[in-house]
């Protein structure tokens, strides 16, 4: 591909783990979760596999609690990221609609309702389940780290390399967090170039990323100072 | 390699010199240089700003570190201080 080629003409080729039959019998799924809208109850007719948005969180949990396997590995990756986190489960009301909810340790007597828990630990839910149960070859996740706490970001990046084992994920991002703690080998950099194209290269191909990193230098503050794509 | 493609690198404290540098030094230099990049080294620790330079040294490119004379009582002492603290830094 050179390099004034739109990419909306020619996408970009992608070293992809299973095969491309498998691929697009299986599917690719792309994620852009909206934390607010899992907070609102979901029709109980809605979609069973897990939307772009994350909107129908609690019918896909839904199906995940009925299933006393599923429940159990749901609630030890879950447990691993937010360890507060003691059950997690669906409300049903009288106009068939579904509400996630969870309880916490910190208060065992009660759930707390969707519409009063963080946004990260939404984030997290519906990531666990983008990554561990949908099980899409092809997972395209945007900026997974939304919400979340700097300090649960590098559980996120190993639960992602983790998941990588089996399917192939992409991610994008604009936190130097996730960029220092992804391998090097694993980064690809969008950039643009004088006249718009959007140009992509790899910083671990580059002498002059090498030499900055063999001063001590780290990927991330490269990425912050706009200097990877030199 | 041909002169084109030299590198060059301002090493400026903040945004105010950064805005500065991109709007009114850089264009003077683009056409000399392959690559004009600025580099802000506020809050960086002193052995990170001598990393840095190390790094662009090795590099072979050239580069303009740039502060404010602040205190100092003239710019020979200013670059004396920056040499103290600084020791890979090059005065020229």
């Amino acid at each position: 591909m050179g390099p004034k080629t739109l990419l909306i003409e020619f996408p970009p080729i992608l070293i992809i783990n299973p095969p491309i039959s498998d691929l697009f019998n299986r599917g690719i799924a792309i994620y852009d979760f909206d934390p607010k809208l899992p907070k609102k109850a979901t029709p109980i007719t809605g979609k069973t596999e897990l939307e772009e948005d994350g909107s129908n969180l609690a019918i896909v949990l839904k199906n995940i609690l009925g299933d006393k396997e599923k429940k159990r590995e749901l609630s030890n990756l879950v447990k691993d990221l937010l360890p507060f986190v003691d059950n997690l489960s669906v409300e049903k009301f009288a106009d068939k609609s579904l509400l996630f909810k969870l309880k916490e340790s910190y208060n065992k007597k009660q759930y707390l309702p969707a519409s009063l828990i963080s946004d990260g630990t939404i984030n997290i839910t519906a990531l666990i389940i983008a990554l561990f149960f949908e099980k899409k070859p092809l997972t395209i996740i945007e900026e997974p780290e939304r919400n979340i706490h700097p300090y649960l970001i590098s559980k996120v990046v190993e639960m992602m390399k983790d998941a990588s084992n089996n399917i192939q994920i992409l991610v994008s991002t604009h936190n130097p967090e996730i960029v220092k703690l992804a391998d090097l080998e694993n980064l690809l950099l969008i950039s643009r170039d004088k006249e718009g194209f959007s140009i992509i290269s790899r910083p671990s191909g580059k002498e002059n990323v090498k030499t900055f990193l063999k001063n001590e230098i780290g990927i991330e503050e490269l990425y912050v100072q706009n200097l990877l794509e030199l | 390699m041909s002169t084109k493609y030299k590198q060059l690198f301002f090493l400026v404290e903040g945004n105010d010199d950064e805005r500065f540098f991109q709007k009114i030094i850089v264009p003077k230099f683009q056409k000399k240089y392959g690559t004009v990049k600025i580099w802000k080294y506020a809050q960086q620790k002193t052995e990170k700003i001598s990393n840095f330079i190390r790094s662009i040294k090795s590099m072979g490119a050239d580069y303009f570190y740039v502060v404010d004379i602040d205190q100092s009582p003239c710019v020979t002492a200013k670059k004396e201080e920056i040499k103290r603290k600084l020791k890979n830094v090059e005065n020229r």
